[in-house]
């Protein structure tokens, strides 16, 4: 997982600031895919070339690299998240080949790279680095010294690299072109006016353009200032006509726009990405035929990762309560249970934020082998999964650049639960409390809202109390358990503190050994049948010295004695309480992280989207 | 960017008037340099040097605090009429011209970060004001926001957030104030007509409205050190311990045996006796005096105070010039719940305490022996 950025100019100076600052810029965007070094390559109009790379976040080096000191025509950039290779100086981006006159920027991973690189070794090419990348640059510098054209040397190295990656190369002896090729991991054009930008995502180039061809797999090319050249390697060249897409994001909504993170930014645009979401369901042409799949399904199967596993847990909850279809919900990664299990007629729900998380892809591929039928929920339009699968429905989240997942969940939560009301009134089942929870449905994002103003000074007053706890514990019930497991998640992820959920039921056969004075319980309670039993759980909790920190309806009034730290939420139907539960926790965990003087948005050890196994 | 600034520093500061002894409130020091100049030196950085800086007390404002950069353009205005709405108006004349100004309370003390946001988001959003999540919001300002985060209403109800004293206003706001309407009833009407984004800040920030304010004000600034500086004119006894970051100014004497638990600090010439305690978040301004075995606990002893003997001081204020005779003990933990509002947290040993110390007016004498119970204003 890396984030690499190509440009090239017509002319110096064209975007009125130096290319060392334009990719600084745009490699500044692309920090959410990786940040443990940066580097860039910048070519003069007569081939002279700068390279300079470090270790380190962007903002840290910025200064030592000097990006802002260099111009050119035509440059690359990449920041790096390590795979291969501890992040140091020289194992950071770009790399060049013996002579550096190929210079290659690229993400992913180059799975018999080794192989290759043993061979190169014999063939008395000289290695820097310990990167995988290293290969393609000696790869070419090999073809291309036997006299093979730049084109036709970059579709042989295709050829002859397994794994998933994309990569940008630039060659001093042509200043004006920059070479690309993406076999499954993401590449994206931007088409300026006298410049074109390659880039792993839009935002790196938003400010620029909103002129875009995502690339597929398969694809390799070059850009010049004025010319894009496209062609799949099976079926040769593209018709790019036909693929230029115009974003409707601004380059402002890829930005904080004054929010301290972008997590906290992410957390309050829920109401707004609610709202769009529920209005994209409402006039979805597609879903009559998602609701045939699903009623006429042998079986359902619902996969994810992180996040989108746990909206897939509340999906399941919704589909077998609401719509009579029990389902079975598995961690994508854990798929193998399953090989040889998925038949014809099963159907796979898969949930995926970036539509391009490996695991869920190889567990899409691995049920579609078998015959099943796959349903994508995903919030990246035309990404992998969505393309590979039979049905999509599109969450309108908008980009998410924080790495802990917010908007995209409580939007794939959205999506199945309207889902699986639609089905329970097309099979006229519950009909009665499928409509009022629809009713409920209706007003979500104003209650979001609401939840997101009336609590989040009392979060971070908890948040104080909380940030030198050990430990914490999520209980709940029914539904409550994904929330408690979400919300656990997103403490451990971004709070650094372990965080654990269980049902609360379960709490007596393990967890309540733990409990001793002051130890932190947060308890999810919503109005169902089942708060009853949560109540004596509070009882068990409490009467053990617990710190026992509640969310509850308003319309329940808890005893005093029991509750140390109560945060009420309107009060709904325990379906809708999946969505609003989760936002007080969402905002407990980023207060927690910045009190404790982290970066939310940068959690260590994880990247935004997990693209290797 | 260029935008006219314009900081509201009038106000009676009616509760903290025994303290101020008719000085401005935010010429109160804290860790040796008034209140206002926290919030001129991050306009400094973010390049706001136009500013107009209105009061009902300008003599006082006339010498600029040291350390001030040079290149900030303040100009003085005297304010006209009461309430801070006639504080606005008379800074009328400077901004009517201008597309949008950035008005400030001058009792906001904040980090440097939330005037940045501030900044940012009037790059994409024209109006602006500044958001702050509290979870005791009585006594403040608040606003609430719609689904897109703009602003629809400014009160002072308990609800939604606080309203961070910074906005970005159209000079439109000055034509409503002069109809007879009050600052938050035109920033609400400036809302419903224009699109006025929160900006919804993480950090610390706090509104000076009662004494123990001050006494958060100096926390946060001590906790944000993160080295010592102790001055070289400073005299401190070989049998001094010291502990934790602290800065010690020019001219400040601690005798034998005292302890200096940081993060704390020792104004210019403060002299502290034979065997006192001096604790975290303890904040000695300048010429203050502490006699021989005291304890001085997150307490803020404002400039030329005298504490003479065996007192014990906590989480409280000491005026100007006040005097305590020996033996003087404040008490501080409350135990009735909301009594006090916004009193002080804190969590000692894994136990939280609600606490807050006595508040001692300025040029006030404490008479021997007095006991002095939590929050009471002598």
């Amino acid at each position: 997982m890396c984030g690499i950025i190509g440009v090239v100019l017509l002319y110096t100076g064209l975007l009125g600031k130096r290319l060392g600052t334009v990719i600084k810029g745009c490699l500044k965007n692309l920090e959410y895919r990786g940040y443990d070094s940066v580097g860039f390559a910048l070519l003069t109009e007569d081939g002279a070339l700068v390279l300079r790379k470090s270790k380190g976040m962007l903002d840290k080096v910025a200064w030592k690299l000097g990006f802002d000191r260099f111009d050119g025509v035509c440059g690359i950039g990449h920041t790096r998240w390590a795979t291969h290779g501890r992040p140091s100086d020289t194992n950071a981006h770009p790399h060049t080949d013996c002579r550096s006159e190929i210079i290659v920027a690229h993400n992913g991973i180059i799975s018999n790279y080794l192989e290759i690189k043993e061979d190169l070794v014999r063939k008395g090419h000289v290695f820097k680095s310990e990167t995988d990348t290293e290969v393609i640059p000696h790869l070419l510098e090999e073809l291309m010294s036997k006299g093979v054209k730049p084109l036709d040397a970059l579709r042989e190295t295709f050829k002859i690299l397994n794994g998933a990656y994309a990569f940008v190369v630039i060659l001093r002896s042509e200043p004006n072109k920059i070479y690309f090729a993406r076999k499954i991991s993401p590449l994206i054009i931007g088409l300026g006016n006298g410049y074109n930008f390659v880039a792993s995502d839009i935002p790196a180039f938003l400010e620029y353009t909103n002129k875009v061809i995502v690339l597929r797999d398969l694809e390799l090319g070059y850009v010049t200032p004025t010319e894009v050249y496209i062609e799949h390697l099976k079926e040769g060249a593209v018709d790019i006509t036909k693929r230029v897409r115009v974003i409707d994001w601004t380059p402002e909504m890829a930005r904080k726009s004054g929010y301290p993170h972008f997590m906290l930014k992410e957390i309050h645009e829920q109401p707004l990405a609610l709202h769009s979401t529920l209005s994209s369901l409402v006039s979805l042409k597609g879903l009559k035929n998602v609701i045939d799949l699903l009623i006429n399904a042998r079986r359902v199967f619902i996969t994810g990762a992180g996040t989108s596993f746990h909206a897939g847990l509340v999906g399941d909850f919704y589909l077998t309560k609401l719509a009579g279809i029990p389902t079975y919900p598995f961690i994508s990664s854990e798929c193998w249970k399953y090989k040889g299990v998925f038949d014809e007629g099963d159907v796979l729900i898969a949930i995926s934020q970036s539509g391009e998380t490996i695991d869920t892809l190889m567990a899409v591929r691995t049920a579609k082998s078998r015959g099943a039928k796959i349903l994508a929920i995903s919030n990246v339009v035309d990404s992998i999964i969505p393309r590979e699968s039979d049905l999509v429905i599109y969450t309108r989240a908008g980009p998410e650049i924080g790495v802990a997942a917010t908007k995209t969940f409580t939007t794939q939560v959205l999506t199945l639960l309207y889902l699986s009301l639609k089905i329970s009134e097309s099979i006229g089942r519950n009909s009665d409390y499928s409509r009022r929870v629809f009713d409920e449905l209706a007003k979500v994002p104003l209650m979001a809202k609401e939840v997101i103003v009336s609590n989040e000074g009392r979060v971070r007053e908890l948040s104080r109390k909380l940030m030198n706890k050990q430990s914490i514990l999520c209980l709940g019930r029914g539904l409550g358990v994904p929330i408690a497991m979400e919300g656990a998640l997103k403490i451990k992820e971004i709070a650094y503190i372990h965080a654990e959920a269980y049902p609360a039921g379960e709490s007596k056969h393990g967890p309540i050994a733990l409990i001793e004075e002051g130890f932190p319980v947060i308890f999810i309670l919503l109005n169902d049948e089942l708060k009853e039993k949560i109540m004596s759980n509070i009882e068990e909790m409490r009467s053990r010295g617990a710190y026992v920190i509640t969310l509850a309806p308003g319309d329940i009034e808890l005893p005093k004695r029991l509750v140390n730290y109560e945060i009420k939420l309107p009060a709904t139907t325990p379906e809708v309480g999946a969505i609003t539960y989760i936002l007080p926790l969402q905002l407990l965990a980023y207060y927690i992280s910045v009190n404790k003087g982290y970066d939310p948005d940068k959690p260590r050890n994880l990247a935004k989207t997990v693209t290797v196994e | 960017m260029v935008m006219k600034v314009v900081i509201l520093a009038g106000g009676a500061g009616r509760r903290l008037e025994n303290l101020l002894a008719g000085r401005p409130k935010s010429l109160i020091n804290v860790l040796g340099k008034p209140l206002i100049y926290y919030t001129l030196i991050s306009l400094s950085k973010l390049g706001l040097w136009d500013i107009v800086l209105v009061t009902d007390k300008p003599s006082y404002f006339e010498e600029v605090p040291a350390g001030i950069p040079p290149t900030l353009d303040v100009k003085i205005v005297k304010q006209e009429k009461p309430e801070v709405e006639g504080a606005l108006l008379s800074a009328e004349d400077y901004v009517k011209n201008e597309e949008r100004f950035l008005m400030l309370y001058g009792s906001v003390i904040t980090d440097y970060e939330a005037y940045r946001s501030v900044i940012d988001a009037s790059k994409y959003f024209k109006f602006n004001a500044l958001a702050v999540p509290e979870a005791d919001l009585t006594g403040l300002e608040t606003l609430e926001i719609d689904i897109n985060n703009f602003i629809t209403k400014f009160s002072s109800e308990p609800k939604g957030y606080a309203f961070g004293g910074m906005a970005v206003m159209p000079p439109k706001v000055m034509e409503l104030l002069k109809s007879g309407y009050s600052l938050t009833r035109s920033l609400t009407e400036i809302s419903k007509e224009f699109k006025v984004r929160a900006v919804i800040f993480d950090g610390w920030w706090i509104d000076i409205k009662v004494p123990w304010d001050v006494l958060r004000a100096s926390y946060y600034l001590l906790s944000n050190l993160t080295e010592s500086r102790i001055s070289n004119k400073a005299r401190i006894s070989p049998h001094t311990i010291i502990e934790g970051p602290v800065i010690i100014e020019d001219g400040a004497e601690i005798d034998h045996g005292v302890v200096i638990k940081g993060p704390a600090y020792i104004g210019r010439n403060v002299f502290v006796g034979l065997n006192s305690i001096v604790r975290n978040y303890s904040d000695l301004e300048k010429d203050v005096m502490i006699g021989s075995l005291n304890e001085i606990t997150w307490s803020l002893i404002m400039d030329r105070a005298f504490v003479s003997r065996n007192c014990f001081i906590s989480f409280s204020v000491v005026g100007y010039d006040a005097v305590l005779e020996p033996n003087v003990i404040t008490l501080s933990v409350i135990r009735e719940r909301g009594k006090v509002e916004r009193p002080l947290k804190v969590s000692s040993r894994g136990r939280e305490y609600v606490k807050l110390g006595a508040i001692i007016s300025s040029k006030r004498r404490v008479k021997a022996g007095t006991i002095l119970t939590p929050a009471q204003v002598i």
